[in-house]
């Protein structure tokens, strides 16, 4: 009995805690009475990024095929811009992107080797970094990225340089090779770099000016040409 | 090289998406052949007869004919020319608008742009008793006593701009104003034409929500006489704006009589800084001032973007002087609906000024269903004023704006989420001022203040509503507390601190 009046006055008091009740609150915060000088259209502004691209050939190359939509990477890092007017931004970029030109298996390659494999690629990963000019389009805009075009250049180190081939043995096994460190590929890369975007969103493209590969197989030069789309997080 | 040749063709292409436009302010007018009683309808001068407005006006003689010739050869094309602004807003290149920078009659160039508006979400909501809606969204404005009175929102013209009027000329809701021809003029704005019965339904649940009567006889608005212009301003449901039509549908609205103008337009943080959110720095907020001193009473929807922390304020141009902005209340408690946008203006004005339902139930394209948004909040409010205005017929437009905001269930309180609250025909009905009453008292125990409750609450709408001030006269904090005890502690305060206290009908402050 003692029990039960205990647990009902429990109930009582709990009913009485919970009798009044906040059903809103908001405070005022007066921080919208001055411009931001953080923000997307602030004085400066930070993102991270995340993208996929893909190597596209300019050229034909019989003998060093490279595939258009197989060659592909990812791309993520880290950028920053300076508002210099509502038009015109500064800013650099840290980024750390992979590339994988994956190679038509053809009887008339010679590069990376002439044997008819399952699927063939090589491998880079790239540690960049670029400088940009970002031209803003939307005159009058909020705190707010909006449609802009980047236009500057970046150079890289390469981390990794691989060549990886998958073949079919005669008994239906895989086969799986990796060279790595190769040293055919060269150890920077440096280019041109564009963009355009809507807020979050961007297509991107990077134009490499050095050659990838070395003496003596300048004639297998890899795509120059590598665009993508890409992502921002906040 | 083939890539630069890329970048070239997509900046150019970029440069091309951005059009150049631009308003163009103009020296002077011309007056000769103007003649504002053949110029204006009949109810435009007497708005501004009602309104100590001078029938004559400089700023609504057209702009100079010979003038908007010239841009017009001087520029790509001519968006529209404003007469109350004397400015032409016209699309040009860098070279055009240089040469038209130095023409003699050219006083300033400023840059127009597009940005996004931002209009309620109309999802279905999953509601099985759609009568309690459609009863509850008209009762929280004491609606049946207008329709008691006979005050219907008669001889009232209402302009609407919105994005479409899809099946407006068909759907049943709006028999008896079409049977009536009370759609006195009707204009699309984004492509000069006549028809505005299609696009965006967003414009027929607003018109439905000032007007409406379903099959059975039961209104969804409360202005079920008033007389409507139509102006279709936007493109799409939430697509890029153009400002000028909405500057656009509002001088050809007063050109055409319009007493009320309904917009559940908002320009937000695609276009601003919060800071600049204050009555002047907008086109469309200027627009709307510029309309109010012509005697229109503008009735905007604060926004929806309540749940967004990097817009915590108002949009264009609810954030303008001397306009009704509206928020949105959860039908179901009378209390904020979280979406609606908060006040107050950058510039520390009150806003929203009132607030109405924030769900309703009203026809879409083809059927009814349950919306939400301030959008729809907005023109139950639109339609509450035009009644008011039937009620009180000579008052001007300034004046009933004091009025609606001394009907809000909350007046005197106010706070930056309900404004004086949801109006209440009563006002306009019976006369009575509901500020008097003695519901509660505030009891002070050194830093601690309490309310002593000596009417319990006969509504669940009867909520005990707070604010704290501080020194400087800024608002801290307000709260909305339910009232189940005879004594609520209000909680503890600092020396210099106001508090303001809301309870049924009394309002009450203190200063620690």
């Amino acid at each position: 009995m003692k029990k039960l009046f205990f647990s009902f006055s429990l109930f009582l008091l709990a009913l009485a805690i919970h009798a009044q009740s906040t059903l809103m609150e908001e405070s005022v915060i007066p921080a919208d009475s001055a411009r931001p000088d953080f923000g997307s259209n602030g004085k400066s502004f930070y993102n991270s990024f995340f993208g996929l691209q893909f190597m596209v050939p300019t050229e034909v190359n019989d003998k060093a095929p490279v595939r258009l939509l197989s060659s592909s990477g990812f791309r993520f890092g880290w950028m920053q811009k300076y508002r210099i007017s509502n038009f015109f931004s500064v800013g650099y970029l840290v980024d750390f992107n992979t590339y994988d030109y994956s190679y038509d298996q053809t009887t008339v390659k010679n590069f990376p080797d002439t044997i008819i494999h399952k699927q063939q690629s090589i491998g880079i990963s790239s540690l960049d970094g670029g400088l940009y000019f970002r031209f803003n389009f939307d005159t009058r805009r909020g705190n707010f990225i909006g449609h802009y075009l980047d236009a500057g250049a970046y150079a890289g180190y390469h981390v990794s340089r691989s060549l990886s081939t998958t073949d079919e043995t005669d008994f239906d096994q895989i086969s799986r090779n990796r060279i790595s460190r190769l040293h055919y590929i060269e150890r920077y890369q440096y280019g041109l770099y564009g963009a355009i975007g809507l807020n979050k969103f961007t297509i991107y493209g990077r134009y490499r000016l050095s050659d990838l590969i070395e003496w003596p197989y300048q004639s297998a030069e890899l795509p120059r040409l590598t665009v993508g789309i890409g992502f921002c997080f906040f | 090289m083939r890539f630069l040749i890329i970048i070239v063709l997509l900046s150019l292409s970029f440069c091309g998406v951005a059009q150049n436009k631009y308003w163009v302010y103009l020296t002077d007018k011309d007056t000769v052949g103007y003649n504002p009683y053949s110029f204006l309808d009949q109810k435009a001068i007497d708005r501004r007869i009602q309104n100590d407005i001078p029938v004559f006006d400089i700023s609504d003689v057209p702009v100079n004919q010979i003038y908007v010739n010239t841009l017009s050869e001087m520029s790509d094309s001519i968006a529209f020319a404003s007469r109350w602004f004397n400015a032409v807003c016209l699309y040009a290149d860098n070279q055009q608008i240089n040469k038209i920078s130095v023409l003699p009659f050219v006083r300033e160039i400023e840059q127009a742009a597009s940005g996004f508006f931002t209009v309620a979400e109309t999802d279905t909501l999953p509601l099985s008793d759609d009568s309690w809606l459609q009863e509850k969204q008209l009762s929280l404005m004491q609606g049946e006593l207008f329709h008691q009175a006979g005050i219907t929102g008669k001889g009232i013209r209402v302009a609407i701009f919105d994005g479409g009027f899809p099946n407006v000329d068909v759907l049943p809701c709006f028999k008896h104003i079409r049977d009536n021809n009370r759609i006195i003029k009707t204009w699309d704005f984004t492509r000069n034409k006549e028809n505005v019965y299609g696009f965006s339904s967003h414009g027929t649940t607003v018109m439905c929500c000032i007007a409406g009567i379903d099959t059975t006889g039961r209104p969804f608005g409360l202005a079920t006489d008033a007389e409507f212009l139509l102006a279709r301003t936007e493109v799409n449901a939430e697509p890029f704006s153009e400002e000028e039509n909405w500057i656009a549908a509002l001088e050809w609205a007063d050109q055409n009589g319009a007493d009320v103008v309904n917009s559940s337009l908002g320009y937000t943080f695609n276009r601003y800084f919060p800071y600049q959110m204050d009555g002047k720095t907008s086109f469309v907020s200027r627009g709307a001032a510029k309309a109010a001193s012509k005697g229109i009473l503008v009735v905007n929807a604060a926004g929806n973007e309540g749940e967004k922390e990097n817009w915590k304020i108002i949009g264009a141009p609810a954030d303008a002087d001397s306009i009704l902005s509206v928020g949105g209340v959860d039908p179901e408690n009378g209390i904020h609906i979280s979406f609606s946008s908060y006040g107050p203006t950058a510039d520390g004005r009150l806003n929203p000024n009132v607030c109405a339902s924030g769900k309703v139930w009203a026809y879409g394209k083809k059927t009814p269903g349950a919306k939400y948004g301030t959008s729809f909040a907005s023109p139950l409010t639109a339609g509450f004023v035009a009644c008011a205005m039937q009620a009180k017929p000579g008052v001007k437009a300034m004046d009933m704006l004091f009025e609606i905001q001394k009907s809000g269930h909350l007046y005197p309180y106010f706070d930056y989420a309900h404004g004086y609250g949801v109006p209440q025909a009563s006002y306009f009905t019976s006369g009575l001022s509901t500020a008097i009453s003695a519901d509660f008292k505030l009891q002070v125990d050194g830093k601690t203040a309490i309310a002593i409750i000596t009417q319990k609450p006969t509504s669940g709408l009867d909520y005990l509503y707070l604010q704290c001030w501080n020194e400087s006269g800024k608002m801290e904090w307000y709260k909305v507390l339910s009232v189940n005890e005879e004594k609520i502690d209000l909680g503890v305060f600092t020396a210099g601190q106001i508090i303001k206290v809301h309870y049924r009908n009394q309002t009450e402050s203190m200063t620690f």
